[in-house]
């Protein structure tokens, strides 16, 4: 059982850059057969340039969830969440996708590798459709980096699960984004490959001065960010360290 | 955007679900420009033939000369004019003798279209605005070969003898009847009077052709009424009664199109979805990627642009390489070139393309908006294809105007979507009720039926796909192949082997029963005799024949000469359509009339009329009407009589029968014996429309391809929709251990049990789409074919099972852990 010491507003980064992500009271409910239930009760987080920042929790938490709203893909039913300072609630889904474009990366539990495409395209892709320039050499550079430069041409099923996240790492890295979700990155790999892609995601995130904002109910690997809370019950507790 | 939608089209292209489209898109395209290019040419080609059928705008026809005022009168108006005299008459080349079918013409003929010549038998024809000089007569190939001559040849035709200059292979007006079934033999009247050809001419047609501008042509039709004895033929009349295979031939290539059309239709509607639902997750990709939906869907529009080109020329290619060859077979079926293709039905297929790629999948692509960026962190999946009336109605509309403007008839568009959409809720309720039973065959079962029943209910959805799919492309073969067959044997009675093919006219009362007798020792097949007397129809209901409806205009004779015949029965080609056959009781005349001539006329049962027939008067009432089936080559008249009402006419015999190749001999015993009986031999005319029937199932069945294509690309598509969520189940199965035997044995058994049921339904549902077209479409006789019903419901047995293991069957195969790791 988590003994977290509790904290209304526990997620302030220590200095005093302009937040590259923040939220304010956040609140999100379902309403479903009668019934509203409460996932996210106001959560108050920012998060910095480069900075990293893990958001723990178990299972139905509203980690994904939180996440989720964080990065624009879904409306908060109460609070502010600002990003790269707007406020996304006055966005509407295309201005939203609008702000992600080029400056948000994404990692996610289950890769999200398009089946269809080679391990270049899987990479190729996004950079091609956002128009950024020498997409395909730097596409070869971020496979490079994660050591498969030797797999370029070969197809998701061809790859083990812990190659297609180090593909789904660097399609996320190629772009040079300014903030990076990770989706519990590790979530489907065996702990050595877990492990080897943790390392790969904070390497690559100090190399590009990344700010990562990271879900995972792996404690390690939440530890190696520079900030970690937790979440339970809907809101954001410092965790400590005999946390689960 | 250009460049990245054409790689991502061809990254997307290995998936599979934009190849269906793309092949789905392809067939029908084929398909319809296939049928839609071969009828354009086919009816531009009767359009410029209504006036080459009468060689002229106009024809007066008479078994007298044409008076020369009405010639003048013609001239006079500013309208060419130009005499013709057909006639039969003998022709001689040394020892040899040919009965030929005579034409003497003036200058200026033909007024409508050229004639063909050529100088040598075996030559193709060219067109020649010459007619043969005097001294020189011109003849069909087979008159060469009858008599073994060759161009430059003399020989003697009445009193004269002439040369043989040119081989005639084409004149517009060429006609089938007695007068096509002797070797044409063309000269100039002035040579015929000369011979003395006309001279003592009873059976010859004089007709005067006439052509000029619309107004004109008018005036001297008004001026006509004074010549009640001559019979006026215009280019509808000689169209219509030449037209009628082919419409029905062009019409049931339009059917059979669209079956295939409507089968791509489905196919594309599959693959759409298919396509759509393996769009969901990039589109989710792209939309966390920040691209905004517009950016997206521009992207998915230039990917289908790429795909509807690709699939419209490929289509448009496919079709007209097989409009190459249906148009080979049609052709036949006229009797000049086939105009050159046109871009119209080329254009409206292009259209049509960009319409059914539009309203077919693009409503499905265009849900994918409503789809939210976070399923690709929940996974959950979103049911895309909520919004059905979005998704169906562009498609039903588009499919309905395609239908109707296909069929040329709104309501039968409606009663064919209908029809379908019936099918569809027949299904369902079908698998709702296979389900049903399930629930109670669930605990007594063998492992292998257990799982294969409860696997129906499992893959309910998926299921339910099939058997619409699989019904569909069966339902639509079973009604092109029933329709083909009905036509077929429609046809194929009309012209059984033993088809009348020679015919005897002039046979006098006392020479029947030795001719008789002569003719069956040498057992010919299909003998038959019938009275017939010439005589004139002089009133209508008791007003004078030619105050009668003058404006109408019978297919036969009206006020000239007709040929009356009499007979206790209702001959066997023939079927009543009004009234009653004579009554054997009644003393008084009755008189059956062809449905067509009293049509015409607008005569019927009850109405009167008189007929002269040489000195005897016979005034009867009309008791019955029939439809006449002409191309039976029995002996057929407009006009019969009770036999009691013809008993004391001056009449001859006419016979029919058929004799074979081997006995062909025979007939000159008949010349030698009975010189004065005049023999036609049909046997030519019979082999070419035969050969003409051939070629026309032919032409069917290259459309029938069409349709089996597009039957193929629905059921793998269906099968495919499946496959993902099937090799997900048998990977789970086959880790927790059962045995991939029983696996196998229970899928075999899940899919010949859906296989049947498909099968049963889709005979039924045939069966009963045949009974309305032949009916309402047609016009033809419908029949229950049992071997076809077979062949459906053993189709449905045979194909589902053995496509869906085609497709399905690596999942057997492949190791579950590999088979799992596929569908994380």
């Amino acid at each position: 059982m988590s003994q977290a010491s509790a904290s209304s507003i526990p997620a302030t980064s220590p200095d005093h850059h302009p937040d590259i992500l923040a939220c304010h009271q956040l609140e999100h409910h379902i309403t479903g057969s009668g019934h509203t239930l409460s996932i996210l009760k106001g959560i108050d987080l920012q998060l910095k340039p480069g900075e990293s920042l893990a958001i723990s929790g178990a299972s139905g938490s509203g980690k994904t969830t939180l996440l989720g709203l964080l990065a624009g893909l879904d409306i908060a039913t109460g609070g502010d969440i600002q990003m790269f300072g707007q406020a996304l609630a006055k966005l509407d889904e295309e201005g939203r996708a609008a702000l992600r474009r080029q400056r948000v990366g994404f990692v996610f539990q289950s890769f999200q590798l398009l089946p269809t495409l080679t391990a270049l395209d899987n990479v190729l892709l996004p950079l091609q459709l956002t128009g950024v320039s020498e997409a395909k050499q730097k596409s070869i550079a971020a496979l490079h980096s994660v050591g498969l430069a030797e797999r370029l041409n070969h197809y998701p099923s061809q790859l083990s699960g812990g190659e297609q996240q180090r593909v789904a790492l660097a399609r996320a890295f190629a772009g040079e984004p300014a903030l990076l979700f990770a989706d519990e990155p590790t979530g489907n790999l065996d702990h050595a490959s877990g492990r080897h892609i943790a390392d790969l995601l904070f390497d690559m995130n100090a190399r590009c001065d990344t700010a990562l904002l990271l879900v995972t109910h792996d404690l390690n690997m939440a530890e190696r960010c520079q900030r970690h809370l937790r979440l339970r019950d809907g809101r954001l507790h410092h965790p400590v360290q005999q946390a689960d | 955007m250009l460049a990245l939608s054409l790689r991502q089209t061809q990254r997307e292209w290995r998936a599979g679900p934009l190849a269906s489209v793309f092949w789905a898109l392809t067939i029908t395209l084929a398909a319809l420009t296939a049928v839609n290019v071969t009828s354009d040419r086919a009816q531009r080609a009767l359009t410029a033939k209504a006036g080459e059928l009468l060689a002229a705008d106009l024809v007066l026809s008479s078994r007298n000369p044409i008076s020369t005022d009405i010639q003048q009168n013609a001239t006079g108006l500013g309208l060419d004019t130009a005499q013709v005299v057909s006639f039969p008459s003998a022709v001689f080349a040394g020892e040899d003798s040919l009965l030929v079918s005579a034409k003497a013409i003036t200058q200026g003929y033909p007024l409508r279209g050229q004639l063909a010549v050529s100088n040598d038998a075996y030559e193709p024809g060219s067109a020649t605005t010459a007619l043969p000089a005097a001294g020189e007569v011109w003849a069909e190939s087979r008159l060469l070969s009858a008599l073994n001559m060759q161009v430059g040849d003399s020989l003697s035709v009445g009193s004269e003898v002439y040369r043989l200059a040119k081989v005639l292979t084409y004149e517009p007006d060429r006609t089938g009847g007695f007068a096509g079934l002797s070797p044409r033999l063309l000269l100039n009247l002035a040579d015929a009077r000369l011979a003395g050809l006309l001279r003592s001419q009873s059976r010859a047609t004089w007709q005067l052709l006439i052509a000029g501008q619309p107004a004109a042509l008018e005036r001297f039709k008004n001026s006509l009424n004074d010549y009640p004895d001559l019979r006026i033929i215009t280019p509808e009349q000689a169209e219509a009664q030449s037209s009628n295979a082919l419409a029905q031939a062009t019409r049931f290539l339009s059917l059979a199109a669209l079956c295939a059309v409507l089968l791509g239709a489905a196919g594309m509607l599959q693959a759409g979805r298919r396509y759509a639902l393996a769009q969901r997750q990039p589109v989710a990709l792209l939309r966390c990627f920040g691209l905004s939906w517009s950016e997206i869907l521009r992207l998915k529009l230039w990917q289908l642009l790429w795909l509807m080109l690709a699939a419209c020329s490929a289509g448009i290619l496919l079709g007209l390489l097989a409009q190459m060859l249906l148009a080979q077979q049609l052709a036949a079926l006229l009797t000049n070139q086939l105009p050159g293709i046109a871009l119209r039905p080329i254009l409206e297929t292009l259209l049509i393309g960009v319409l059914l790629l539009s309203t077919l999948c693009l409503p499905r692509l265009l849900q994918l908006r409503r789809l939210p960026s976070l399923t690709i962190l929940n996974e959950v999946t979103i049911q895309t294809d909520r919004h059905w009336l979005l998704t169906y109605l562009p498609a039903f509309i588009t499919l309905l105007g395609l239908c109707a403007w296909q069929l040329d008839n709104w309501r039968l568009a409606m009663i064919v979507l209908l029809g379908v959409v019936v099918l569809v809720i027949a299904l369902l309720l079908v698998v709702k009720l296979v389900l049903w039973l399930i629930q109670r065959l669930h605990r007594v079962s063998a492992p292998e039926v257990r799982l294969a029943l409860s696997g129906l209910q499992r893959h309910q959805q998926a299921n339910t796909l099939h058997m619409t799919a699989l019904g569909l492309a069966l339902i639509a073969l079973l009604v092109l192949g029933w329709i083909r067959n009905d036509m077929v044997a429609q046809w194929q009675t009309s012209l059984a082997p033993d088809t009348p093919n020679r015919f005897l006219i002039n046979i006098q009362p006392d020479q029947k029963p030795a001719l008789q007798a002569l003719l069956e020792s040498h057992d010919v097949a299909k003998l038959e005799f019938g009275p017939m007397a010439i005589a004139r129809v002089i009133r209508i209901n008791d007003v004078p024949a030619a105050e009668w409806r003058p404006e109408a205009n019978p297919p036969g004779r009206r006020d000239g000469t007709v040929n009356l015949s009499w007979r206790a029965d209702l001959p066997a080609s023939n079927s009543l359509t009004a009234g009653s056959w004579f009554d054997p009781n009644r003393s008084t005349a009755q008189i059956s009339l062809s449905a067509d001539w009293a049509e015409a006329l607008e005569l019927t049962p009850g109405d009167s009329m008189t007929f002269l027939s040489g000195a005897q008067e016979i005034r009867g009432t009309i008791t019955s009407l029939r439809s006449v089936e002409w191309d039976s080559f029995n002996i057929n008249f407009f006009i019969l009589l009770n036999p009691a009402a013809a008993a004391d006419l001056d009449f001859q015999w006419v016979a029919s029968f058929h004799l074979s190749d081997e006995a062909a001999g025979m007939l000159r015993t008949v010349a030698q014996q009975f010189p004065n009986i005049t023999i036609f031999d049909a046997e030519a005319l019979v082999r070419q429309i035969a050969d003409l029937l051939a070629k026309l199932i032919r032409a069917l069945e290259i459309v029938f391809l069409f349709t089996l294509a597009a039957a193929l690309v629905v059921l793998v598509n269906a099968v495919q929709s499946g496959l993902s969520e099937r090799q997900r189940e048998t990977a789970v199965l086959r880790c927790l251990g059962v045995k991939r035997g029983i696996l196998q044995r229970s899928w075999w058994l899940e899919n010949i049990l859906l296989g049947g049921l498909t099968g049963l339904l889709a005979v039924i549902v045939a069966a009963v789409c045949t009974w309305r077209i032949s009916r309402d479409i047609l016009d033809i006789s419908w029949q229950l074919q049992p071997w076809l019903a077979l062949a459906g419901l053993a189709a449905g047995l045979i194909l589902l099972p053995l496509t869906t293991w085609l497709v399905s069957r690596r999942s057997f195969n492949t190791a579950p852990l590999a088979a799992l790791r596929q569908h994380i």
